[in-house]
């Protein structure tokens, strides 16, 4: 799910080096099948989906669809699947603009200041974890009428509580390992706070900000209950969409469509944070 | 891009301790000169490093450079530059961008920077490493790019926190003759931080001796080995002779005789430490000339040996070349050059601990007075 990084030049050089990390003849043979294994295990389930996407008629015994079309697609578009898309990007933005800063700011305290019930204060992050969003959205979905909150408010702000764990840990870790001597010495050839914030800051830390932002996102964008609790309905986003075409019958290819639209985002992400990070690291190809 | 550095009782506590790090430091580094700062571990060496810098806040006392009051500078803005034991190259940039930094944040264009910074990645010897990645480099030679980036900042002051100390033996002799060549094309004032006396002599013109957050004595590197202010300076600049016994007329009389001090030694008359160093004792055979002792111990110590030898009931330290044939029980005669003798008012004791700030404060006064 997070987007994994290359390990630095240097330990992979000494993984490679090392004899315990050297590759065996036998377990060569044993990783292939198990690379093999991994795609048709990830990539298998995909497949029906990618027919479904084109099928206009598909009934069994039929391997293959019988009949091909885009008809799945108009059905989604006259579903509101445009309106959909826009709102659970709308939600998947807004709640990592507000979880990733304030993980930021948690990571930064957790790491650097060590505040009086640290210990309690971690737990108390990391409580959305342990609490079914289900019990939260409950009681607060009367709490948010009452303050006649609009529903978008609402959600955004249940979704960055649960997303905060997430942005904390990773932040944190990357805080751990962060070397404030960097900063020192940044200030000490004419940086000024803020050129140290955007000049070293943020780049030393931008691969694990990524990280975060991107689960942060995932949280906004995957959600069903708290969207459907809180929002009471008014807000529909793709889930509540998949959910609803996948709770009749017959709807298998425009269920498809919207899965398959609700994959695309967080794969571009992905994607982007990867060829960002290769620049970064000045990996040639 | 040379400023005089002028420290006045800079006094420095850390939150939560009692002693301060720095109990009212003077010293002055002219403008182009050298001076290493000298002491063992805790000694307040870093934090009398990082107080200059701005890094941190002293409680009272003031540096000056170039003229100018630097308490009310950001660290930013004081031109100062520090490298220090671990090269700290920024990651996220290439060799050539972390020498073109300190240019870049004041907001010179990109080009403009690049270009100027591989003059300063000529002057280390690295002008055609400037595409690599900071990591890919080893570790001699980040220390050396970290030095081109802190001299592109043209700074007033260079402060080196124990810059070579992570590096072999080989490399840091190469690196200072590296910093000589740098003081040659450009003459920045430097101050070099070490727990490494060879280093210090290597180096730097003066050195500055710390002991306890106290400045000991600051003195030309000679001075400071045959001239030292105290005992305790004699230890730690690795002195090992002290003679108890008494100056009357110009001579000291003790178990070693009566010895004719140089004319800069023989103070007022009365009881005096006598000290020379173990490398200035001429040790020979046993019909050789100088005065008759016992060998009670040889000690190797790299290309050359420690005896230590017996003089009636006096104990002496004498370095001795490996060719000469001695073991435990071999008679011996030492010669001690008359210019290699110093006297002390005090009594050797076991241990000297460090001096109480009152005395030292007035050791500065002397310091000051004699040496600045």
């Amino acid at each position: 799910m997070a987007v994994i990084l290359p390990a630095p030049a240097e330990s992979r050089k000494e993984a490679t080096r090392n004899g315990l990390f050297a590759s065996r003849r036998l377990g060569r043979w044993g990783r292939w099948l198990l690379v093999l294994a991994m795609t048709v295990w990830f990539l298998a389930p995909l497949l029906p989906l990618a027919l479904w996407f084109f099928a206009e008629r598909w009934s069994f015994p039929g391997i293959l669809p019988q009949e091909w079309g885009t008809g799945a697609v108009q059905e989604a578009l006259a579903q509101g699947a445009v309106p959909a898309f826009g709102r659970s990007l709308g939600v998947a933005l807004a709640v990592m603009a507000v979880a990733t800063p304030m993980g930021l700011l948690a990571a930064r305290a957790f790491a650097f200041h060590r505040p009086h019930g640290a210990g309690f204060l971690s737990a108390l992050v990391f409580a959305p974890l342990a609490l079914p969003p289900f019990a939260a959205a409950f009681g607060l979905n009367v709490l948010f009428l009452r303050l006649h909150l609009p529903p978008m408010f609402g959600i955004v702000l249940v979704l960055a509580v649960y997303a905060l764990p997430y942005t904390t840990f990773t932040l944190r870790v990357a805080y751990g390992a962060y070397e404030c001597g960097f900063e020192d010495e940044a200030r000490m050839l004419g940086a000024s706070r803020w050129r140290v914030l955007s000049r070293v800051h943020l780049p030393l830390l931008a691969p694990a900000l990524m990280r975060a932002a991107f689960l942060a996102f995932l949280v906004g964008w995957s959600d069903y209950v708290v969207t459907l609790l809180v929002g009471g309905g008014t807000l529909v986003t793709v889930p509540l969409l998949v959910a609803s075409a996948a709770a009749g019958t017959g709807n298998d290819a425009m269920l498809s469509v919207l899965s398959v639209t609700a994959v695309l985002p967080p794969l571009v992400l992905l994607l982007g944070a990867a060829i960002h990070t290769r620049r970064r690291l000045g990996v040639r190809s | 891009m040379s400023a005089t550095l002028v420290i006045e009782d800079l006094i420095t506590t850390f939150p939560g301790t009692v002693r301060p790090a720095l109990a009212g430091i003077s010293l002055e580094v002219r403008a182009g000169s050298c001076t290493a700062v000298l002491g063992p571990s805790g000694s307040g060496k870093s934090t009398l490093l990082r107080s200059v810098a701005g890094l941190e806040v002293p409680d009272a006392g003031r540096v000056v450079l170039g003229g100018t009051d630097l308490a009310p500078i950001r660290p930013e803005q004081r031109g100062i530059s520090l490298v220090s034991q671990r090269p700290l190259l920024f990651p996220h940039l290439n060799v050539l961008d972390n020498v073109a930094f300190a240019a870049r944040v004041r907001g010179v264009p990109r080009r403009e920077a690049r270009r100027d910074a591989a003059d300063f990645l000529d002057v280390v010897q690295l002008g055609d490493l400037g595409n690599r990645r900071a990591t890919e480099l080893s570790g001699g030679q980040q220390q050396r790019v970290a030095l081109a980036r802190a001299l592109a900042a043209r700074p007033g002051l260079l402060l080196l926190d124990e810059p070579f100390s992570a590096l072999d033996p080989g490399l840091r002799t190469s690196m200072h003759d590296l910093l000589a060549e740098v003081r040659r094309q450009l003459s920045p004032t430097l101050l070099l931080v070490t727990h490494d006396r060879d280093e210090a002599v290597a180096v730097a013109e003066r050195v500055a001796l710390l002991g306890n957050g106290c400045l000991l004595q600051h003195a030309a590197v000679q001075e400071i080995y045959t001239r030292p202010v105290s005992l305790e300076v004699n230890r730690l600049m690795g002195g090992l002779n002290e003679v108890p016994g008494t100056v009357r007329g110009g001579r000291h009389e003790s178990e070693l005789g009566s010895l004719a001090l140089p004319e800069d030694a023989a103070g007022a008359s009365g009881p005096g430490t006598l000290i020379f160093r173990q490398e200035s004792i001429m040790v020979s055979g046993v019909d050789g000339p100088g005065i008759p002792a016992i060998v009670s111990a040889v000690k190797p110590q790299g290309a050359r040996r420690i005896l230590t030898v017996q003089v009636g009931g006096q104990l002496l330290h004498a370095e001795a070349p490996w060719a000469l044939p001695v073991a435990q029980g071999t008679p011996v005669r030492l010669q001690i050059p008359r210019s290699a003798l110093w006297v002390l008012p005090e009594e050797p004791t076991a241990t000297t601990t460090g001096s109480t700030p009152n005395a030292t404060g007035d050791a500065i006064d002397q310091l000051v007075t004699d040496h600045v």
